[in-house]
């Protein structure tokens, strides 16, 4: 939304708003799609997953993309259903255990990523699941403590707690500092 | 920054710079053939009821077709009994493409069946949570003929929050239609009709020419007593056993068929109802007396009521 111009008439003075048009789809697609595919890769430690899952998510904003369009914030609604569609998924797999065994073995043998990256996202995969997902939306979508906190439905004392505990063990694993509880 | 920080940012530069995101006329591909499919799924959906106005043939999609997902709304509500324009013990869904759906319902402490049913394709797992037990995991296939799919869930204390929470797979999220409602199980209401049915009968029992209603489950119907009565002045209670609150309306009839309220009071319902008495003097030239008991919406489903009433 942008201010346009101001009138003034005597003792009222009055505002005019002009809403900018809203986004394309195609224009958020090309700009939003990839950072929320790093997001779910953090998250799945797969990054086909992560692709699948984000690209069903914009299929969903295709569909009803002329009310989402009028949205604040267009590109929080469609990561909210990829986080959905990503806690389903994984919540379907039989055990959260045999599951990053499976998505582990996957990626050492695949030949893209840098083996730092690799290890960040295994080990990731050893954080409790709440705590990996309060990490990931933290450090990787930009999200506060009160944005995760609602959207989870905790409060932000258990948010916060979750990314202290989390930030803890990945320092620890890699041997690392982690000075400032890095939480907003 | 610190090093965590530093390992983060590193993680989303290198990957972003390694993702091919699909172009974007894949996801508008995806669109237009889902579409095609769903609208082939109505057709079928269409036969199977025998519809009459079946325009569709699988094969031969229409973009422009409204979406079916409202008909088959209408089929899962009537399927589970749900009343759509005020559906308090129970929900229906139309859309599931927003990948999770939730719906929780302030219930008294007893074990409830809900009735679930999905229409259209795809198929839906359905989580019952009661607060402070365990989730309880159904599969509901959506089918064109709806089945129903019922699941016992025990809410323990007296009050507590029974959480339903529904995932659709991908097919259903945008094919398909979700219903479902709950009811006290026929123990619970027997229980509970028991406890309102002794509270009223030591009030009005054992007198000749009085009456009791059986119990009844507060719902959109409003069971009462019509009787055409003889004498002058009568006794009229009413109990509610469960939770919430109910009305008690005592009404009499004329010769004209008009109604005139003699007397209306709050009923309390709880686990350990009280009998709410009103003294009622029948008016002259009255042809009927009736003895109304309806819920508010707090009670709605979840309280069981009695009324009775005698010569005085």
């Amino acid at each position: 939304m942008a201010v346009t111009a101001t009138a003034s008439t005597g003792a009222e003075a009055r505002i005019v708003v002009r809403r900018e048009p809203p986004p394309s789809f195609d224009e958020v697609y090309a700009a939003h799609y990839a950072d929320l595919a790093v997001q779910l890769y953090a998250y799945f430690g797969d990054r086909q997953e992560a692709q699948d899952i984000a690209q069903e998510a914009f299929y969903r904003a295709l569909v009803r993309w002329g009310g989402i369009a009028e949205y604040d914030d267009p590109v929080a609604w469609i990561r909210k259903v990829a986080w959905n569609l990503a806690v389903s998924r994984w919540r379907r797999a039989r055990t959260a255990l045999s599951f990053l065994r499976r998505q582990r073995a996957a990626e050492t043998h695949s030949d893209g990523p840098a083996p730092d990256r690799v290890a960040l996202v295994a080990a990731l995969g050893t954080l409790p699941e709440s705590h990996r997902r309060a990490v990931v939306l933290h450090h990787l979508a930009d999200m506060s403590v009160a944005e995760i906190a609602q959207r989870e439905g905790v409060a932000a004392g258990t948010v916060k707690s979750w990314l202290h505990r989390g930030r803890t063990a990945l320092a620890a694993h890699f041997d690392v500092h982690d000075s400032t509880g890095g939480t907003r | 920054m610190t090093d965590i920080d530093q390992l983060f940012a590193e993680l989303r530069t290198r990957t972003i710079a390694e993702v091919r995101p699909p172009s974007v006329d894949t996801v508008h591909r995806i669109v237009r053939r889902r579409r095609a499919v769903r609208n082939a799924v109505a057709g079928t959906v269409l036969l199977a009821l025998g519809g009459t106005g079946l325009l569709l043939l699988p094969g031969e999609p229409e973009p422009d077709a409204p979406d079916p997902r409202a008909g088959y709304g209408t089929i899962a509500a009537a399927t589970v009994k749900l009343d759509v324009a005020t559906p308090r013990l129970g929900a229906l869904v139309t859309d599931l493409g927003d990948g999770t759906w939730q719906h929780r319902l302030e219930l008294i402490g007893a074990t409830y069946r809900t009735t679930l049913t999905c229409v259209g394709a795809g198929e839906i797992t359905a989580v019952l949570t009661p607060a402070g037990g365990d989730p309880s995991r159904v599969v509901v296939p959506c089918t064109a003929e709806p089945l129903e799919t019922m699941i016992d869930v025990v809410l323990g204390g007296d009050l507590g929050t029974l959480t339903t929470e529904v995932v659709p797979d991908d097919v259903a999220a945008e094919s398909a239609a979700f219903a479902y409602t709950t009811a006290l199980s026929t123990a619970d209401q027997d229980r509970l009709g028991k406890l309102a049915g002794g509270v009223v009968g030591g009030v009005v029992g054992g007198v000749v020419g009085g009456l009791t209603t059986p119990a009844f489950v507060l719902g959109d119907t409003t069971p009462a007593i019509e009787q055409r009565l003889t004498g002058a002045a009568y006794q009229a209670t009413a109990a509610c056993a469960g939770t919430g609150s109910a009305t008690f309306t005592v009404v009499a009839t004329g010769a004209d068929n008009t109604e005139t309220v003699l007397g209306q009071t709050r009923v309390t319902c709880s686990p350990a109802p009280k009998p709410m008495t009103v003294t009622v003097t029948y008016p002259a030239g009255a042809t009927a007396l009736a003895l109304r008991l309806a819920p508010e919406a707090d009670a709605y489903g979840q309280a069981v009521g009695v009324v009775g009433y005698r010569p005085t």
